[in-house]
């Protein structure tokens, strides 16, 4: 479903994503991890029309998306969430997946209902009419998700979503992106926390410096040795 | 949105407002005060003004000080139409608003790649090259002379020889542009501009197309700021550039908007309301004196309201007060 080819993106003399080749078929989730400042959320915004790439070719259902800006990226159903949360601050929970929703549906009654089920799937009804700035950061993570959700996108891109959270609310959330998945989305996520990422990945994909370090199960990877002294340092391998 | 649903989500203060205007309205027949007439007309046409405006810069918020050009266009272009090809000003109104609403996208085509006060900036240029090019471009403006309206009375001509036409007209423009405001705030093309609004990037990575949005918005302006011009230039019968595309007519719908409350539908009207009769009573009394004392006045109020009632004077009417402050008052209610 998305193709990457030897993408290339540097920032004057710094490689941020050196010649990365990757794949992400649909129904899958496949996860993205690597250090601080490995690339992996500058590879995010190459596939949201954020940035334009140097080199490479990406393609996502067969179609090249390198120059597509992010409204059209979406329309054509990538949809991302942000690192940081961005909620619309002084609008309702409801206007804000509303705001989503509309992507896919001119009608702004028909896009009310979609938001109000994805609403639900998040577990944010009881905030439906509540602005969005009044949330906590678990809940705006949800809406953040909620909205993404309602674009009606084929592939979601979740970028650090547990960060912040607590142990009850990541088991929540991994949860969640089980039941996202389930849903028909093709989920490609980028995570730090380990136990969240090894459990629900399918596959995993390693970056460092910019470049692509390991690739495979996340069994296979918690034992790849080069991925522990990526994270840890050369000094701690562990038997 | 159907218009029923619409009419329901009016809050008490537009019904309180909507009732009280169209009482000045329904009460003229009754009247015969030229200056009483004269105060409802440019009550009502600056709230029509304004309102317009607050599309653009309530609810798109992009704040635009060179409406004066849009102003001058729809004024200019009916006027012309009527001396040259002797075109009902009531046709040539939507001519102007057209060519308005052509030049407003080409405006905000090169201005929207700009951020914050220098959009402003560049609009504020705008306007001044609008007001110099009129000045300029006699074979077509009569240069500073300005145009005559010539005066044959009847519906045809837009012209009436008494105020009271005047009156149901500017209230029916009035009328006109709320719905409008309304419209923004209940629409998809609306609930977009909220997102815009808020948060450009996060809008546009949900499939927001927030070029085509912000354009949209802006002609949609223009156009209904166009209509307002052809008006006053068929009330006053005589145009020039200074009248028509001045530094005023920029200023003072964002003025009026910003005081009675910034993108909401009622904010507008209550800022016009409150602040021309003021206006005009300030010119009243220390006119000979301290002429332009009443834009001291206008400039102290706005300070005032912005550091206190960063919302507006709408916001002290708002039906619920436990309702947290924010930029936005769009909601969508519990049915």
């Amino acid at each position: 479903m998305l193709e990457l080819q030897n993408v290339i993106k540097k920032f004057g003399g710094l490689f941020a994503v050196n010649d990365v080749t990757l794949s992400v078929r649909r129904g899958e989730i496949v996860g993205l991890m690597g250090p601080n400042g490995a690339g992996k959320t500058t590879l995010f915004n190459l596939l949201t029309g954020f940035f334009p790439l140097n080199s490479g070719t990406i393609n996502f259902k067969k179609q090249d998306i390198r120059f597509m800006s992010p409204e059209k990226l979406c329309e054509k159903g990538i949809c991302r969430t942000f690192q940081i949360v961005r909620p619309f601050g002084s609008i309702t929970v409801l206007d804000n997946v509303l705001i989503g929703a509309l992507n896919r549906s001119k009608q702004v009654d028909e896009a009310r209902e979609i938001a109000n089920e994805n609403i639900k799937l998040v577990g944010l009804a009881p905030f439906t009419y509540k602005e969005a700035n009044s949330l906590t950061l678990g809940y705006r993570k949800r809406l953040e998700i909620a909205r993404a959700l309602a674009t009606r996108p084929e592939l979601l891109l979740l970028d650090e979503v547990m960060a912040g959270l607590n142990l009850t609310e990541i088991n929540e959330m991994i949860d969640l992106v089980a039941r996202i998945r389930e849903s028909g989305v093709t989920l490609f996520v980028i995570e730090h926390i380990m136990e969240a990422i090894m459990s629900i990945c399918d596959r995993i994909i390693v970056l460092n410096y910019g470049s692509k370090l390991a690739e495979g199960k996340p069994a296979d990877i918690a034992k790849n040795s080069e991925v522990i002294q990526a994270y840890l340092g050369e000094e701690y391998e562990l038997a | 949105m159907g218009i029923k649903q619409v009419a329901f989500k009016i809050k008490w203060v537009h019904s309180v407002l909507l009732l009280a205007t169209a009482t000045l309205v329904l009460g003229t027949p009754f009247i015969d005060n030229p200056y009483y007439l004269d105060t409802l007309i440019t009550i009502l046409l600056w709230a029509g003004l304004a309102g317009a405006w607050n599309i653009s810069g309530g609810y798109a918020g992009q704040l635009s000080l060179g409406h004066g050009a849009f102003f001058g266009i729809g004024a200019y272009t009916s006027t012309v139409l009527l001396l040259t090809s002797d075109l009902s000003p009531f046709v040539g109104m939507f001519a102007g608003a057209s060519l308005a609403m052509l030049v407003a996208i080409g405006i905000g085509a090169v201005c929207f790649r700009l951020k914050g006060p220098f959009f402003v900036l560049a609009t504020l240029a705008f306007g001044e090259v609008a007001h110099i090019a009129a000045i300029n471009w006699r074979s077509i403006t009569g240069g500073a002379n300005g145009l005559q309206i010539p005066y044959d009375a009847g519906w045809l001509n837009f012209t009436f020889l008494s105020e009271k036409p005047y009156v149901y007209i500017a209230f029916l423009y009035l009328i006109i542009v709320y719905a409008s405001n309304k419209y923004m705030e209940h629409s998809r093309l609306g609930y977009q501009l909220a997102g815009i609004r808020e948060d450009e990037e996060a809008a546009r990575s949900l499939g927001v197309n927030s070029w085509r949005a912000k354009l949209l918005a802006l002609g949609i302006s223009a156009f209904l700021t166009a209509l307002g011009g052809t008006f006053y230039a068929q009330y006053i019968q005589i145009i020039d550039p200074d009248s028509t595309f001045s530094w005023t007519v920029s200023i003072q719908p964002a003025l009026l908007t910003i005081v009675g409350g910034l993108g909401t539908a009622a904010g507008p009207i209550l800022g016009s309301i409150i602040m021309i009769p003021m206006s005009q009573v300030i010119r009243v009394q220390l006119g000979g004196t301290y002429s332009g004392a009443h834009l001291a006045v206008y400039g102290v109020i706005l300070i005032a309201i912005v550091l206190f009632l960063p919302r507006g004077l709408y916001d002290v009417v708002r039906k619920a007060p436990s309702e947290v402050w924010g930029k936005t008052v769009l909601r969508s209610k519990p049915e």
